[in-house]
């Protein structure tokens, strides 16, 4: 409990918002909690993360972006997310035990993307998507668009802070929208994992 | 209705030279055709285009505008330039300088890109698409509009594509034609300012 309450806003450790969490879960296989680190955890994090070095992933009819390499409150975030911890904190909320089986921090500017192609592998299970960035608009793409049979089921806009979790089942799979020129200088900063 | 009366005659004049330059052209066969109508025919096909319905298209791919397949437009001009394309004389003739024996059949749809439009790279390939073609209508786009057709090199190992090798700007009047094979990766470049990028494009089908 105290290494959740080390990074977790208290209020997501009320047993009843809990609770109510877990019910909006199981109805909708998906939920967004915003505010969800400590404020002084999350901006060691945001600043960290600003620092991090970057290397470009480049396969342009799959995906081109830039992979973080973790390190300080970037690198601790992503073992509290692997830890005993936050598996059972996620267990709850999913009604079923989840393992971390995949972490990857990505970068996203203008013109980055990642696309639905048939040859990248992309499993079913947990999703989960961190974002840091403080400012972010719509227009700009770069939002991560859940699709089943090109209907789009949910977009995640990027807002600091938020931890957005849902169920990929089916046919269903996610990609990040085109980054236009229109947000400038702007970059996404998102840590995207998979749970067993 | 003959090709004659739509298509600039030093085209039709010299099939085998184009049919040279089709198959020598890097990084995978193609054609640029510029002036390719006869010009009050281009205008004319551009007037009719635009009066077209849109729909915008938007995945994971593309954001651009387009109009629904050109065979069913009520416009007469549009009937007119669709009935060109798919005739048997223009479909022999671009068979014949893409070395592409038969073309059956075509479709085509009119597409336009503004501020932020853009198709990522594909290859294009689907079951019976031999010949990809592009008649670029744009006016007025310099570099610095953004809008470019951008050709592939592709990694031989992998099969993907790797860098840019070759960038066209729109210009009014263009023809593009391209072999559509596990080579041919293409993009549309992001449209960087509020001109708009419109052009009519599809595939012969074999």
């Amino acid at each position: 409990m105290d290494e959740l309450k080390r990074w977790i806003d208290k209020d997501y450790l009320n047993p009843v918002l809990l609770q109510q969490i877990r019910d909006a879960y199981r109805q909708q296989q998906s939920i967004q909690l915003r505010a969800f680190l400590t404020a002084d955890r999350f901006k060691r994090l945001q600043r960290d993360a600003r620092r991090t070095p970057r290397t470009a992933r480049s396969v342009p009819d799959m995906f081109i972006y830039d992979a973080l390499t973790p390190h300080g409150m970037v690198l601790s975030f992503e073992n509290f997310l692997r830890s005993k911890a936050f598996a059972q904190f996620l267990s709850f909320i999913l009604g079923r035990k989840a393992a971390c089986s995949s972490i990857e921090w990505r970068s996203f500017s203008h013109r980055h993307y990642t696309l639905l192609h048939d040859k990248l592998k992309q499993e079913r299970g947990i999703y989960l998507f961190f974002d840091l960035t403080a400012r972010w608009d719509e227009v700009w793409g770069g939002y991560t668009s859940v699709v089943k049979n090109g209907e789009e089921l949910a977009r995640i806009i990027p807002r600091a802070n938020a931890l957005t979790f849902l169920t990929l089942a089916g046919k269903a799979r996610h990609f990040t929208r085109y980054v236009n020129h229109k947000a400038s200088q702007h970059r996404r900063l998102v840590l995207v994992a998979r749970f067993k | 209705m003959t090709l004659a009366a739509w298509v600039d005659p030093s085209y039709l004049q010299h099939p085998d030279a184009l049919r040279r330059r089709f198959l020598a052209a890097k990084p995978f066969p193609h054609l640029v055709l510029h002036d390719f109508l006869l010009p009050q025919k281009a205008e004319a096909v551009l007037r009719a285009l635009k009066k077209e319905q849109w729909t915008l298209k938007d995945a994971d791919l593309f954001r651009f505008k387009q109009t629904h397949e050109l065979q069913s437009s009520k416009n007469p001009i549009m009937q007119e330039y669709y009935h060109l394309f798919s005739s048997k004389e223009f479909r022999d003739f671009v068979a014949h300088v893409t070395s592409t024996h038969p073309l059956r059949s075509i479709d085509a749809a009119g597409q336009t890109y503004s501020n932020g439009d853009h198709l990522l790279p594909h290859d294009d390939r689907l079951e019976g698409r031999k010949i990809a073609y592009v008649l670029n209508l744009t006016k007025g786009f310099t570099a610095r509009d953004g809008g470019q057709l951008n050709f592939f090199a592709v990694n031989p190992k992998t099969g993907h594509p790797t860098a840019i090798v070759k960038s066209f700007t729109p210009h009014f009047n263009t023809l593009f034609l391209f072999k559509v094979s596990e080579r041919s990766f293409h993009q549309v470049r992001e449209v960087l300012s509020n001109k708009k990028r419109i052009s009519i494009g599809g595939w012969f089908h074999g």
